[in-house]
Parts: structure tokens; sequence; C-alpha cells
């Protein structure tokens, strides 16, 4: 006989993997580490490129004041606040990937395991109807 | 009529759910297409990328893609139009879309709807409903998204009204001049800072009040990021003199505030007079649950009973009525 809960729970779990659950099981591959470390890598490049961008519209404004600094040797200053800049600057952005990306991984654990518990009550309906019809024999 | 209004929002949800495979790709078309006509009314520099059937084109295009490429092939015909200008436009807007990319949309690829739908809202005057929306449907990462948004639009919208000034076909001193221009124009922009200010800070407040656990958190939510948005430009206007009409603004705020009240009443409706806490207990935690159910009312479903009368003169009488939820069983009696 057709169980309406049964129904409901295995909609439920059609909806999570055809939607969420393919990216939650991309990221469930990783370790939370190796996941966060990985998107780290790609902040560090990101945001190496941005401040780059950056430093080159700088660069282009003070066109003439930079060549005047470069011909009297006189640059040092400029390159070592550039790279204070740099560093605060990829401190801080790497700060923010790490806690999305770990935030991210704890949120996909919660629904693999509510994802899980589900599938543990689908199975536990079908024992108990198997139960039944034994019985019933 | 509250009863009337839940049943049209639960035809429309249902209506909605039946033909959202044609209406998302829809919306997307609708998108792309408008910010086409936008871009060329605006930037229109590059002729070829004027005509409307290749506008058509773009936009189918972009409605088969997710609004992530949506912003890459905008992006892309917007910087065509700015290299047919000058050299020096298209570089200091490409190094914009580039910081976007690489700082927001690295994050949250999803949320780039936002930068999309800002310069069409703006025409309507709509855009201080955005960072509202945005924040009662997405993440706080949509704040900067807003900001970078505010900052693209504003920098086109210079662009377009210094044509004159800026036109540079050639590499050589006017070059560095018109890029030392722009980017002065562009820094000292005071009322673009303090809107993109405002907008970052509203869909930060408003995700967080929506998420707190107290009744009526979406409208609270709503309420306290207009107030926002309206305090930090105010107090924007009265420490660097900007001189905004605020007229224009509290006329787009309160127009804005009736779009995210729409946006509340299909997402977000629940009925807190039937609130429930309960408090239970398994072997290992205490539970202390808060359950509001949502406002449900079927769409009502026309129902026909047909009562025919055999024998004699063999009359068949219909009858018709509308009544809540019930199914049409075509039963004779």
């Amino acid at each position: 006989m057709l169980s309406k809960d049964r129904v409901r729970t295995m909609t439920r779990l059609a909806i999570y993997e055809e939607g969420q659950g393919a990216a939650d099981d991309r990221i469930n591959g990783y370790f939370e580490n190796d996941y966060i470390f990985s998107h780290m890598v790609g902040s560090f490049v990101g945001g190496t490129v941005a401040f780059v961008l950056i430093v080159m519209l700088y660069c282009g404004y003070h066109y003439d004041t930079l060549l005047l600094q470069i011909y009297e040797n006189s640059f040092g200053n400029q390159i070592a606040l550039a790279l204070t800049l740099y560093a605060a600057f990829m401190v801080f952005f790497l700060a923010v990937t790490f806690f999305v990306y770990h935030y991210r991984y704890s949120e996909m654990k919660d629904r693999l395991h509510r994802y899980r518990r589900r599938l543990d009550h689908l199975s536990e309906s079908y024992k108990k109807e198997d139960e039944y019809d034994d019985d019933d024999l | 009529m509250m009863t009337t209004i839940f049943e049209i929002r639960a035809r429309i949800i249902e209506l909605y759910g039946r033909v959202e495979y044609l209406l998302i790709p829809l919306f997307r078309f609708m998108v792309a297409f408008l910010l086409l006509l936008l871009i060329n009314s605006r930037i229109g520099f590059r002729e070829e990328l004027t005509n409307t059937l290749l506008c058509v084109i773009i936009a189918l295009i972009c409605a088969l893609v997710p609004s992530g490429f949506i912003a890459g092939i905008i992006t892309v015909v917007i910087l065509a139009h700015l290299y047919t200008l000058s050299l020096e436009s298209m570089v200091i807007a490409g190094v914009i879309f580039l910081l976007m990319y690489l700082l927001f949309f690295r994050f949250s690829p999803k949320d780039s709807i936002v930068v999309l739908l800002m310069p069409l809202a703006m025409v309507c005057r709509l855009h201080y409903a955005v960072p509202v929306v945005a924040g009662l449907l997405f993440t706080p990462g949509a704040a900067v998204g807003c900001a970078f948004s505010i900052i693209a639009v504003n920098y086109l919208s210079y662009i377009g009204q210094n044509t004159a000034l800026l036109r540079n076909a050639e590499i050589g001193e006017k070059t560095i001049e018109n890029f030392r221009i722009i980017i002065d124009a562009f820094m000292h922009n005071r009322e673009m800072w303090i809107t993109a200010v405002a907008f970052a800070a509203a869909v930060i407040v408003v995700y967080f009040i929506r998420r707190l656990e107290t009744a009526h958190s979406w409208t609270i939510a709503i309420c306290a990021g207009n107030v926002t948005e309206l305090i930090i430009l105010l107090l924007g206007d009265m420490n660097y003199d900007i001189n905004m009409d605020f007229g224009k603004v509290f006329i787009g705020v309160v127009l804005s505030v009736i779009v995210e009240l729409i946006v509340e009443f299909f997402c977000f409706m629940v009925d807190y007079t039937r609130q429930e806490t309960v408090q239970f207990e398994d072997d290992d935690y205490y539970y202390y649950v808060k359950a509001i159910p949502k406002v449900a009312v079927s769409a009502p479903v026309r129902t026909v009973k047909t009562i025919s009368f055999s024998g004699g003169g063999g009359a068949r009488r219909t009858f018709a009525g509308f009544g809540p939820g019930k199914e049409d069983t075509g039963g004779e009696s």
C-alpha cells in the first residue's frame, strides 16, 4: 500500500539529490582542511591579481611622480608601503575566505546529516513493512 | 478580504510552479535585453552592437546561461563600447569589473543577479529596494555586489555624460590626462561612495534582523533596512554637502517599500497568532522549539456536480460552484 510518509521522505530526498545534493557531494569529497586550503589558494591568487590591478591604476595616475622617484632612487618607501598594504589586504581577504568556506563546509555536513537521517527513516519504514508482511504470512 | 488575497497568492505560486521552467529563462532574457538597451542608450559608442537584432540574439544566449555568465557577457559588451570611445575608459572599467569578479563573484556567484538588477531598478527609481530584497533573500555577501554595482553604474553614467571630453583615438599624452580626469571624478564622487556604503550596510542589517527569532522579523528587517539607507544618505549629505534631492530619495524609498512588502508577501508569510512553543528532551539534549505555521490557503477548485433525473422527462440539471480545496469528482447522483 502507498505510504504518504514514505512518499514525502522520498520526495525530499530526491529534491535534495537533484539540487543542493550534487554540490554537497562534491564538497564532501574533500577533507575540511583540504577544501578550505584549496579555496584559500584561489583567494591568494585572486587577491594578488586584484591588488596588482589597483597598484597599476595608482601607478598610471602618479606616472610622472613615480618616474621622478625612480630617477632619484627614492622609491624604497613606496615599495615598503605597497608591501605593507598588500600584506594587510591579503590577511583580511584570506581570513574572510577561511570563515566563508569553513561555514559552508559545516553547513554541508549538517545537510548531509539530515539527508542520512531521512535515508535511515526510509529504510526503517521498509523493514517494518517487511516484518508486518512476514507476520501476516 | 484577506482570504481572497491569500487565495490569489496560492494561485500565483501554483502557476509559477507549473511554468517555472519557462519563466526563469524568460526572466533572464528580459533582464539581459533591457540591460543591453540601457547600455546602448547611455554608452552605445560601437554601432554594430546597438543593432536590436543582435541585442535579441545576445539576450537569447543569456536566457540559457546562469546569471554569473550573463554578467560576464554584459561586461564584454560594455568594454567593447568603451574601447570605441577611448582606451583609458575601457581600462578603468575593466579593472572595476575584474575586481568585482575576483573579490566578490568568487564567494557568491549566485548573488550576481543583484548586480544585474541594480541598473534596471535605478531607471525605475526602485534601487533602494535592491539591497533590502538582497538581504531578505541572499547572503550578506550581496552587500559587496550592491556596492560594486553602484560604483559601476555611476562610472558608466559619468562616461556617458562626458563623452566629448573623453573621446580619444590616439594613445599619447591625452591618454594619461584623460586617465587622471576619470580617476579624479571617480574618487571624488562622494554621492556614489555614500550610496555604496548605505546599500552595503542595508544588506547586512536586513540579513541579520530577518534571521532573528522575534515575531515579524522580516517586516522589522524591511523597516530597518530602509531607515539605515535613509540615515546613512542623510548623514553623508550633511557631512559632505552633496545636495541630494531628498524628495526623490523619499519617493524612491516609499516605492521600494511597496516592492519589498510584495516580496515578503510571496516569500515569507507566516501566521504569528498560531505560534507554538514546545519543550522536550531526549538522551542527549533538551529541545526548546518555536514553531510558526505558514499561512496556507489552498486555491479554490471549481466543483461541478451533475444531477440527472433519469426516467420520466429525462431532465438533466447542472450546478456549478466553488469549494475550498475540493477536487472534481465528476460523480453523478
